[in-house]
């Protein structure tokens, strides 16, 4: 037959009589019915609902405390999952549709009960409701299915991909905390998760077993060994002949703490390490994710609600795991590629400073050459002028005029190329060494922004215009060579500074923490760039100023981009007057755990 | 004042004589060996040096070394550099000049191109204090 378990009815009748019958009726059957239970009213029928486990209720109409279909009503709003078969003695045409209107799952009219029918009606009441709710099931499931899918035939946004992947796992299942760990050389590092807390992630990040020198233990098949039931899963060691495993090499379990307290074979074989339990975590399941025939990782979901899974759920889950294992495996290659890419774009950079380097270098030696010339022929034409007699009597010399006005000409426009000189070597300059240090973002702006507040724009600035703005006890940090980074943010505020031509000058850094990324945004209060610019900004020699001073000969944003560029990062802007950010995103560095 | 400009370059250190030859006594050196042999011959009160000369395993560095280490003299020397030196070449230059500075020597390092003004104010300072 179609049930597997006996169903426990709740019978809710006021006339004593009549429910007695009904009670006996069901008494009489022992192949289906389990349980009964009689009370008098709907309060009454909510202890009975709340202390015991009811399948199905057998609702008489016309109760005491309220009329016609109230009652039936107020079930409904209260019950929604728990099957009614609605039974009177008041029938009249239109009643028994009415009744299916209100909720109900059958009805009977009482005269011509009888126990066959009235079992029967409660079995399929209850076996409707089950071929109902699987087939809800497993409409979720395709639509969930299609949805992953679908997912996986968008174009890669990286690990967003796998996390909305999980955020989607996790509404469907409505699993508490929920993960993906992956390969990464030896070990099985979380690479998303969601709702587990952050303790929980640290300590149990690593599954590398470690003897007590702190040195890595490795199996006798060379592979490192892995810890805990994640290691088992990974590893295959999963026994199937126990039912805490699957045929697909799965580990689930409804109640962490039965299965520590057991102490059975299993934990021998399988040693945990029990921080789910500790955790408060009940129900637990590891499905393995893999690509090919190597498995790459696994899929993790903990509740603190004991009986959480079903093996339908589970196996369910498995089949997610195959399109899963995809999309991470895909994510990961193209992190791969991304970061190739990063490399190659940092080699480009490098030689291409090379040859700037090389370039402004050499022409250091001869402009030293072409300056003194100039500086002499100035020299020479004051002492040739005082032997002049042109210039002695007429005391207004026009070859003299003409001669001057030809070398300071010269003059300047040497020391106009020698700033052009000076700019190319400090732009070949950037990431002199390929030195990364791990920066912590908001302190080491502080500092950087200390240091501006030394030099000449940025010495007039009164209190709160030069402001860091970023979350409380914000830590975040970024993998990123010192002077590069201070470089970057240096020529956004000279810029910043540069582009404010009023009294009250404000620059504002802000810092925002994306979920694989930091935002650094530099925002000032100046006259703002027109929009038709666009990217043409970034490019080198480009400048709105009139007249390019110092050493920025309109590289500096081309210096900013190409940093940022060589660390994975993007720079955007948005800009109207009074109001112009940089955006900066860089990729941002987990707190190691 | 007695000069020695040690510089391949024939057009820097041809400037630089014509400037300088009307007031002081100037000597040219191309090359390391030269350089070395115009001090032995007679300790110049100031040399003009250029850091990179030829070959990679010359460098002004040499002369400097030969003058502050061999001969432990204390000459005021003046370092040009057009940055083609190797990073090596030039931090090592500059922790010469710290620590000469330490030490109360004049060493002083200049990147090219330097004005005559400067050189020439650099060379008036040495003669009022010598």
């Amino acid at each position: 037959m179609f049930l597997d378990d006996l169903i426990n009815v709740l019978v809710i009748d006021d006339q004593e009589g009549v429910s007695g019958v009904f009670s006996q009726m069901l008494d009489m059957d022992t192949q289906y019915i389990g349980e009964v239970f009689v009370c008098e009213s709907v309060a009454g029928a909510r202890y009975f609902i709340e202390t015991n486990h009811i399948d199905v209720v057998i609702l008489d109409l016309f109760l005491k405390e309220s009329s016609d279909l109230d009652t039936l009503a107020l079930f409904r709003k209260e019950y929604k999952n728990i099957p009614v078969v609605v039974v009177t003695g008041h029938d009249y045409p239109g009643l028994a549709y009415e009744c299916f209107m209100y909720g109900a799952d059958d009805f009977l009219s009482k005269p011509n009960i009888s126990p066959i029918l009235l079992v029967k009606s409660c079995v399929y009441s209850v076996d409707r409701r089950r071929v109902s709710r699987e087939r809800q099931e497993l409409l979720e499931r395709e639509q969930l299915l299609v949805e992953l899918l679908k997912l996986l035939n968008e174009p890669y946004s990286g690990i967003d991909t796998v996390k909305k992947l999980l955020e989607r796992v996790q509404e469907f299942t409505k699993v508490q905390a929920i993960a993906i760990r992956l390969q990464d050389s030896e070990d099985f590092p979380y690479f998303v998760y969601k709702g587990f807390g952050e303790d929980f992630i640290i300590k149990e990040n690593s599954l590398c077993s470690i003897d007590e020198e702190g040195n890595a233990r490795y199996g006798s098949d060379g592979e490192r060994v892995l810890e805990c039931m994640c290691g088992c899963v990974i590893r295959g060691n999963t026994d199937r002949a126990l039912p805490c495993f699957t045929e697909g090499g799965s580990f689930w379990t409804n109640s962490t703490t039965e299965l520590l307290d057991h102490k059975h074979s299993l934990l021998q074989t399988h040693p945990t390490r029990g921080e789910c339990n500790w955790s408060g975590y009940e129900s637990v399941a590891i499905i393995p994710l893999s690509a090919g025939v190597d498995i790459i990782g696994t899929l993790q979901l903990n509740d603190t609600k004991k009986d959480f899974f079903s093996k339908e759920l589970i196996l369910f889950l498995e089949e997610l795991a195959l399109s899963i294992g995809v999309a991470v495996k895909r994510a990961w290659q193209e992190d791969k590629i991304k970061s190739l890419e990063i490399a190659k774009t940092k080699d480009l950079l490098q030689s291409s400073r090379l040859l700037n380097a090389g370039i402004a270098h050499e022409l250091r030696t001869p402009m030293q050459a072409l300056l003194n010339c100039f500086e002499l022929i100035r020299e020479e034409v004051d002492l040739y002028c005082e032997h002049c007699s042109n210039c002695k009597a007429q005391k207004l010399c026009k070859t003299k005029e003409v001669l001057v006005e030809l070398v300071e000409e010269g003059l300047d426009r040497t020391e106009y190329s020698v700033r052009v000189l000076n700019s190319l070597s400090e732009y070949s300059k950037i990431a002199s060494s390929d030195e990364v240090h791990l920066i912590n973002v908001v302190p080491e702006l502080k500092t950087i922004m200390r240091t501006l507040e030394f030099t000449d724009s940025f010495k007039s600035l009164e209190e709160g215009s030069f402001v860091l703005v970023a979350p409380d006890e914000h830590e975040c940090f970024v993998e990123i060579n010192r002077v590069d980074f201070s470089q970057l943010i240096i020529n956004l505020c000279r810029n910043s500074i540069e582009a404010i031509d009023h009294e009250d000058p404000k620059i504002r850094i802000e810092i925002k923490e994306l979920d694989s990324e930091v935002q650094i945004v530099v925002r000032d209060n100046g006259r703002g760039i027109d929009p038709s610019l666009g990217e043409k900004i970034f490019n080198p020699y480009f400048s709105t100023k009139a007249k390019p001073e110092g050493n920025n000969q309109g590289l500096g944003l081309a210096m900013v981009r190409d940093i940022i560029a060589a660390y994975g990062g993007s720079i955007t802007y948005k800009s109207e007057p009074g109001n112009t950010q940089f955006i900066i995103k860089l990729p941002c560095e987990r707190r190691s755990g | 004042m007695d000069i020695l400009i040690v510089e391949n370059a024939s057009s820097v250190t041809r400037m630089l004589e014509i400037k300088f030859s009307k007031k002081h006594e100037v000597r040219v050196a191309e090359n390391v060996k030269q350089a070395l042999a115009e001090i032995q011959q007679k300790l110049p009160d100031l040399v003009i040096l250029d850091l990179r000369l030829n070959g990679p395993t010359h460098s002004g560095l040499d002369v400097y070394n030969y003058l502050r280490g061999e001969l432990g003299e204390r000459t005021p020397i003046i370092f040009l550099t057009g940055l083609a030196d190797t990073v090596d070449l030039y931090q090592r230059a500059d922790k010469a000049v710290q620590a000469d500075r330490l030490g109360g020597v004049y060493t002083k390092l200049f990147v090219k191109p330097v004005p005559l003004k400067i050189l020439g104010s650099e060379i008036n300072k040495l003669e009022a204090a010598a």
